[in-house]
């Protein structure tokens, strides 16, 4: 017989064949139609912030793990989905630099300073959402977003050699020529400004479409869709999107407020189905989830309904994230036999 | 409808097809027996022969005084060559006793018993433990102490575990096909030994052609205390605990034995030796066990003396398929142990010698940290966290591990089977045990 060397390690000698970057992967595809209908209502400036924020969140990753003399062997992809989750959670008007500081503070700090995939403690998309809204608070992004479908109101020279105003948004073509008309409010901020009730003005196939000034990732429908694929193959669970749903229904039927509306508007879906379930920054256990799922959805409907600022979802998801550990350690399940 | 099964467990593939179909055969004589002086869990034995004797086929050979303890007998008629350290499939070397078999091949004269039916409960239970019985689905316990349940407990159920839930083995399914009489008989004796009202039989349904066949000899025999359970095909259903749990709807509290609960387990294989032991009075010296995988070129389900050298097997079995494998695995995929020497023998607790190529075998050494997806604690049969206590073990918190539940571990392996980080739960969880022990000491 040839020579040959046998190998002795601790059993399991076979392992299930899906990895943490097939995981990602999955995830990736998950979020592909929110991305495609955001590039159709958006425009190319959708594809740009885009390609911005996963390019700078793999760049970041590169240098810094270079830096760090942390093994590049270990490709997760998860810098790809830390960059597309910003990138959804961003307005198309966001100016390139800015999108690339986001994924910089978000793979930069909120997850390779913190020690690298795994032990991050915030959400990177979100951490570096709300440094770039803290940060550049002077910056008028939050109530006047762009207006869905603002780019078949130009025309194609127009698009080409369009300006940007100093807040990102186009405003006037090359020639200084003003074009109107391209700003919206976003939904959560006309209700709030006392506007009447909001369906009276869009109705909720808007919503559900991501026909709305808002973010990228404003599409409700795209994003179950992706959701009910992760579902599907098992990535993420009911528990923690559930939980975030039923409590803001509850909490807007006790307050007088729509809860369709509620659960639609303000980047609720995205938040809820992908930002919440982050395997790495939210708890574990069967009631530890849904205890978070519930904070989150508390958190959510009193900052963004009487806060002074409508940014609900992303700060609850950030303050329930520094507790997850904690919800963990304290809500093991019962042991077989005990 | 739904299968009676437990809570969690895994799905992996079955690997079975290549050997479930294949009758058993009889392995011939290896030019040397190696015979451990632990077999089993508990006490080791001293050796009762020489360097240099004639032994016999089933004659006792060691054997120790202690309570939890199992003799050892002559698998062939030979001579003693020696009595030293022998590589052992733990991957230490362990005190065996070597025997040259010789060819006339003599044995003791078994002493056969026509009604065991009569015979007394002790008397029974002394035959069994003089045949070194131990379970032989794995744990290698001895199984006259699984028969002596406390006095204090009411047994009524006797559950013999006929899952097969690793995945390639396949030697107890032939068990049920081919000795179904003999498994049956048993179950009667086991059943008068504990004084147990019924026996359930607990199969996973990925065996339909031994469920049926054992369901027709029950009914030709009219025993009506004896009763198949068709279980869900998941793993761990063969682990003890998880077994009460599916059949019987019975929790076994933690850390104490299936008796607390009233039920006692015994593996097919364990069932039909305890059969011919009493019957026929033949002592355990040989075993059914799987020889398979995809670097085998026939894989098949052996019958073969105890003490037979694993490379032995695999000549027999027509040796490497292409190339030479790069794992051979004494026991399942799941919690059976890689073995480095093709020396080492089958004891009383090998159920099967699995040959893995390249392309199966994967670097333990190269995982990432854990990303806190949860699937493990979703999948885990003991309804703990494993990634917790992972991560505690690995990093030597050893009160923390202990806190969240490191000792009601069964080592089924399932957490490490699902990980997506790859990461090797089972090897941080044993090793924080032993630590934690020692510390205790």
């Amino acid at each position: 017989m040839k020579k040959y060397q046998l190998i002795t390690n601790v059993p399991p000698h076979i392992r299930t064949p899906g990895d943490v970057s097939e995981a990602m992967q999955d995830v990736i595809i998950a979020l592909m139609p929110a991305f495609l209908i955001s590039v159709y209502f958006f425009g190319l400036n959708a594809l740009f912030v885009t390609g911005i924020c996963i390019i700078s969140c793999k760049m970041t990753e590169f240098f810094i793990r270079a830096y760090l003399g942390r093994p590049f062997s270990l490709n997760d992809r998860s810098a790809v989905v830390t960059g597309l989750l910003l990138a959804l959670s961003l307005p198309a008007t966001t100016p390139w630099w800015l999108a690339a500081l986001g994924g910089l503070v978000a793979i930069g700090i909120a997850k390779e300073l913190f020690g690298g995939l795994g032990k991050n403690i915030f959400n990177p998309a979100l951490f570096g959402r709300t440094f770039l809204y803290v940060f550049t608070g002077w910056y008028p992004l939050i109530d006047e977003y762009i207006r869905p479908l603002w780019w078949k109101t130009l025309g194609f020279s127009q698009l080409l050699t369009a300006k940007f105003s100093e807040n990102g948004v186009i405003i006037a073509d090359l020639a200084g020529r003003k074009i109107d008309g391209i700003t919206a409010a976003t939904p959560l901020a006309i209700t709030r400004a006392g506007s009447p009730v909001f369906h009276t003005l869009k109705g909720y196939g808007s919503l559900l479409l991501g026909n709305i000034g808002g973010v990228l990732g404003g599409s409700a429908l795209a994003l179950l869709l992706g959701a009910a694929y992760l579902i599907y193959k098992g990535h993420i669970d009911l528990k923690i999107p559930g939980s975030i749903l039923i409590t803001t229904a509850i909490l807007a039927i006790a307050f007088g407020k729509d809860p369709i509306f509620q659960i639609l508007a303000g980047g609720l879906i995205l938040g809820a189905f992908f930002m919440a379930t982050d395997w790495v920054t939210s708890p574990i256990t069967p009631y530890g989830k849904i205890i978070f799922g519930i904070g989150i959805g508390i958190f959510t409907f009193f900052v963004r309904n009487y806060g002074t600022r409508v940014e609900g979802m992303c700060t609850a998801i950030l303050h329930m994230n520094v507790v997850a550990l904690f919800i963990d350690r304290y809500t093991q399940p019962r042991y077989f036999g005990g | 409808m739904k299968l009676p099964s437990f809570k969690g467990g895994i799905h992996p593939p079955h690997y079975k097809s290549e050997s479930e179909h294949k009758a058993i055969v009889t392995c011939p004589l290896p030019k040397k027996i190696i015979l451990p002086l632990s077999q089993h869990i508990g006490a080791p034995c001293k050796p009762l022969v020489e360097v240099g004797q004639h032994v016999k086929a089933g004659q006792k050979i060691a054997q120790a005084e202690a309570f939890i303890s199992a003799p050892i007998h002559a698998s062939v008629s030979g001579t003693v060559e020696s009595i030293a350290p022998h590589p052992h499939f733990t991957e230490t070397d362990i005190m065996s006793i070597t025997i040259i078999p010789d060819q006339e091949q003599e044995s003791v004269t078994f002493q056969e018993i026509a009604n065991p039916e009569k015979e007394s409960i002790e008397k029974l239970k002394s035959i069994v433990k003089e045949a070194g019985i131990v379970g032989m689905g794995g744990a290698a316990f001895p199984t006259f102490v699984k028969l002596s349940p406390p006095k204090d407990k009411q047994i009524d159920s006797l559950i013999i575990n006929a899952c097969e839930c690793e995945p390639f083995l396949t030697c107890d399914h032939r068990l049920l096909l081919e000795k179904t009489d003999n498994l049956l008989e048993g179950i009667n004796l086991i059943l008068k030994i504990i004084e147990a009202p019924n026996a359930y039989i607990g199969i996973e349904n990925n065996k339909p052609d031994a469920i049926n066949l054992v369901k027709e000899a029950i009914t030709s025999k009219n025993y009506k205390n004896i009763q198949v359970v068709n279980l869900e095909t998941k793993y761990p259903q063969g682990g003890e605990k998880q077994l009460i749990k599916a059949i019987l709807g019975r929790e076994v509290p933690l850390r104490k034995l299936p008796s607390e609960v009233g039920a006692v387990v015994q593996n097919v294989g364990t069932v039909v030796a305890i059969y011919e032991a009493i019957k026929f009075g033949k002592p355990l010296i040989e075993r059914v066990l799987t020889v398979t995988g995809p670097g085998i070129k026939n894989p098949q389900n052996i019958l073969a003396k105890l003490g037979t050298p694993i490379g032995h097997l695999i000549s027999f079995c027509g040796g490497w398929r292409d190339e030479p494998p790069a794992k051979i695995i004494m026991g399942g995929p799941m919690t059976g142990f890689a073995v480095s020497n093709l020396d080492i023998p089958i004891v009383k607790g090998s159920s099967g010698i699995l040959v893995l190529p390249p392309e199966m075998v994967s670097d333990t050494n190269n995982y990432l940290p854990c990303v806190k997806c949860g699937k493990c604690a979703e999948i885990c049969p003991m309804y703990f966290v494993p990634s917790m206590i992972g991560y505690y073990a690995e990093k030597k918190r050893y009160r923390d591990a202990e806190e969240f539940g490191i000792f009601n571990c069964i080592e089924c392996g399932s957490c490490s089977y699902i990980c997506p980080s790859r990461r090797p739960l089972i090897k941080f969880i044993r090793k924080a045990k032993g630590q934690i022990m020692a510390r205790k000491k």
